[in-house]
């Protein structure tokens, strides 16, 4: 599927790199050869994503929507070409580093990923940043992605986890009057963005109360005891972050050990899975939860493109991988050449109210039109994509939803 | 051992052992604070006596799970990292069985026998447990059993019977391959998705406030029975003295006349056997499954077994129950997200005052 898509000037671009690899010292035109090949009517992208490791479940179909997006352009006949490489992250910081230094030295002065925040966030400081390379991730929802000190070169296409720890503080004071709440989290990135964003919107805006907030890490025998301390001072509601691998164990643990099947319960979109009831074996409608709502003006005409392409349903962050994929290369053709800075200075313009409006159906002509120097507003798949200040998304469209007795259903569309 | 040698050797401690003495001067000061908690109401006898419970229910999987990997030890002479991969190959072919008895005719054997993975099969309805269906259970501990045992057999004919002359730490490494290989087959066959096995009214006795799930239960008195089934294979059978021997001297056994090569094939018998079963009831009891089940579980049961003197059998058993009822009874002091912090403290205060574990040089004995 992906080796499909592979254009050919990835393999001579290899070759090429080999050689000089080979032929050693101190070639000096080695950096330019990504030059030569980055004329005008080429445009050239790096796709940097973990396929293996972590990530190894939703990756690779990441990674296809984003090449779809570079499809789109290549088999519109609008004269540009689309050079890609792609580097396997393995959903570990350190190969993403190596990976990203592999595209910054083969001329990318762009770069579509990475995927888990982790990995993104070493890659923007260590190597994205400094090279003044462009970096657009479809997938990285860690707050500290917005304080980073980027000089305006990192974006992403997803909404941050900030949001939705305040969205869920609001929901829980507003709509089910809760006045003191207890977190169970996953000790990472992203259960600690979660649950630190929850708590000073609960307690700060709202007056509420946290009584506890306590962590776990995947992969244990039983969560009973985790169980035990949050529920100590019986908080009026329990917000569970992760997802369903330990979540799975945590809500067995809990209707199994505690007499309390109906406290209000409140997950992030780490938990919404709707066979999710089935393997607890216990009705879930005592939780609701919220999720990034990835359904934007050209939602239909993707997931059909994306289906004739691979025979199969996008899955999770697949509207916003080809959101991040389209926004670069629509930059790129609007900055009319393959320096990081220039393409920089499009990435709003791009995406701005205002101009010729750009979706997934007429991204390759979007593609000539930027080019040709007009005012283009690109309109996603995942929603009206449009950066802030940090390069986060202005506002987001989240699903407020709830579990039913075998799955889940939205129960109304929230803006932040 | 005569109660007087005790005496002497106690005598001995003070002036040989001063860190020994201290850890003990703790360890007394913990069970006061305990008893002080529970007079200041600042933890109440409920409490205490569910976090002794966990505990034990923690400890028989350990101490079930630890008993193949010390016979492997002591027999084979190396620590085999496949060990947790192989609790999870016997609970996927126990559950496997389990579910097609179950649900057969209800399901399609494709979706019953991946244990649902990608075709969903919910729990609820497919309603297993010791009530229920305590047959599809029993078939499925003997299948995890016996197809374990097969697949023990198996690796040691094609990786471990070649190298047999190699040292601990060669055959450690090979046996981190077949851990890798096992591990990776199975996410092959079943998805990495986590499926919900047990459903309908799982049954739970509450005494005094404390709840004993019923697959607790099942878990702590099928762990208990196997291991006395163990423990009189070894003192009473020609076989388990054979073994025994082998353990204690591997060119002296063979020199008597013992055929080592059975004894190893059957240590991976017996050894496969009780790993299969334990994987098959921590599934149970933790009423899920995942193809990380026996590696993220790997570390404790090390810990297991090396509390309890590497190579010896009965040390598995015993540091297993001690591992898994001091992690538990930290609740008392520490909050839930650093349980396992307690168990591996207990690990290095062992190592520093008694390297060798509790039973050392009583290997298998």
């Amino acid at each position: 599927m992906g080796s499909v898509a592979m254009h050919d000037t990835v393999s001579r671009r290899t070759v090429m790199k080999s050689i000089g690899a080979a032929g050693a010292v101190g070639l000096a035109g080695c950096s330019a050869d990504g030059g030569d090949g980055g004329s005008e009517n080429t445009i050239s992208m790096g796709i940097l994503m973990g396929v293996t490791g972590g990530l190894s479940e939703v990756g690779p179909a990441i990674r296809d929507a984003a090449e779809l997006a570079v499809k789109q352009v290549r088999d519109a006949d609008n004269g540009f070409a689309v050079d890609t490489q792609f580097e396997n992250t393995e959903t570990k910081p350190s190969r993403g580093v190596s990976g990203a230094e592999a595209l910054v030295n083969g001329g990318y002065p762009m770069i579509c990923g990475g995927l888990a925040s982790s990995v993104t966030l070493q890659v923007a400081e260590n190597v994205a940043i400094p090279n003044q390379t462009v970096m657009c991730s479809p997938s990285a929802t860690s707050p500290d992605v917005t304080s980073l000190e980027d000089n305006d070169f990192v974006y992403r296409t997803p909404p941050t986890d900030k949001l939705q720890g305040s969205l869920l503080a609001q929901i829980a004071a507003e709509r089910l009057e809760k006045e003191s709440a207890a977190i169970l989290f996953l000790n990472n990135a992203y259960g600690n963005g979660l649950s630190n964003g929850f708590t000073k919107t609960f307690e700060g805006e709202y007056g509420g109360e946290v009584l506890n907030q306590v962590s776990y890490s995947a992969g244990r025998s039983s969560y009973t005891s985790q169980l035990q301390n949050v529920l100590d001072g019986d908080p009026e509601t329990l917000v569970i972050i992760g997802y369903p691998e330990s979540g799975n164990k945590i809500f067995r643990n809990f209707y199994e050990n505690f007499d309390r099947a109906d406290m209000d319960i409140l997950v992030p979109d780490g938990l919404r899975a709707d066979d999710l009831p089935g393997n607890v074996g216990h009705d879930m409608t005592n939780v609701r939860g919220t999720n990034p709502s990835s359904a934007g003006p050209g939602i239909e005409y993707f997931r059909s493109a994306y289906e004739d392409e691979y025979d199969s349903a996008p899955g999770p962050f697949n509207q916003q991988s080809f959101d991040a994929a389209a926004v670069l290369l629509l930059a790129r053709a609007a900055a009319g050449e393959d320096a990081g800075t220039a393409i920089r200075d499009q990435m709003r313009a791009v995406t701005e109210p205002g101009g010729e409006t750009v979706g997934p159906e007429n991204l390759g002509e979007g593609v000539s039109l930027a080019a040709d120097g007009n005012e283009i507003n690109y309109q996603g798949v995942s929603g009206p994509v449009e950066f802030d200040e940090n390069g986060d998304l202005a506002s987001a469209v989240y699903n407020y939803f709830r579990y039913t007795e075998d799955g889940t259903e939205n129960i109304e569309q929230v803006e932040v | 051992m005569a109660a007087r040698d005790y005496y002497s050797r106690g005598q001995n401690l003070l002036y040989n052992r001063p860190v020994l003495v201290i850890f003990a001067v703790i360890g007394v000061f913990l069970v006061f604070d305990i008893l002080r908690q529970l007079g200041t109401g600042t933890i109440v006898v409920t409490d205490l006596m569910s976090y002794l419970w966990n505990g034990l229910v923690l400890g028989m999987s350990l101490g079930l799970a630890g008993v193949g990997l010390s016979m492997t030890y002591s027999i084979l002479n190396f620590a085999n990292f496949a060990h947790g991969d192989l609790i999870t190959s016997g609970a996927f072919a126990g559950w496997a069985t389990a579910f097609l008895i179950a649900g057969l005719g209800e399901f399609s054997v494709e979706a019953l026998v991946l244990i649902g993975g990608p075709i969903a099969v919910g729990s609820n309805e497919l309603g297993i447990n010791v009530v229920n269906t305590p047959l599809a259970l029993l078939a499925g501990l003997l299948v995890a059993a016996a197809l374990t045992a097969v697949l023990s057999l198996l690796l040691d004919r094609i990786v471990f019977k070649p190298m047999r002359s190699a040292d601990g730490v060669t055959l450690m490494i090979a046996s981190v391959g077949v851990a890798l290989f096992l591990r990776n087959f199975l996410t092959f066959s079943f998805l990495t998705d986590s499926r919900g096995l047990t459903g309908g009214n799982v049954p739970q006795f509450t005494i005094a406030d404390v709840t004993f799930g019923g697959h607790q239960i099942t878990l702590v008195v099928v762990a208990a029975l196997l291991m006395l089934g163990t423990h009189i294979l070894l003192q009473y059978t020609k076989i388990g003295m054979a073994m025994r021997a082998m353990a204690a001297n591997k060119d002296l056994a063979k020199v008597t006349g013992i055929p080592t090569e059975r004894v190893v094939k059957l240590t991976w018998i017996i050894g496969g056997g009780l790993t299969g079963c334990a994987g098959f009831l921590i599934a149970l009891q933790q009423g899920t499954l995942t193809v990380t089940m026996g590696w993220d579980l790997l570390l404790l049961v090390f810990a297991a077994v090396i509390l309890g003197g590497v190579g010896s059998i009965y040390g598995a058993m015993v540091g297993g129950v001690i591992l898994g009822i001091a992690s538990r009874l930290a609740l008392v002091w520490i909050p839930a997200s650093f349980l396992l912090v307690a168990a591996f403290v207990i690990m290095i205060v062992m190592l520093l005052v008694r390297p060798s574990g509790l039973f050392s040089g009583r290997t298998t004995a």
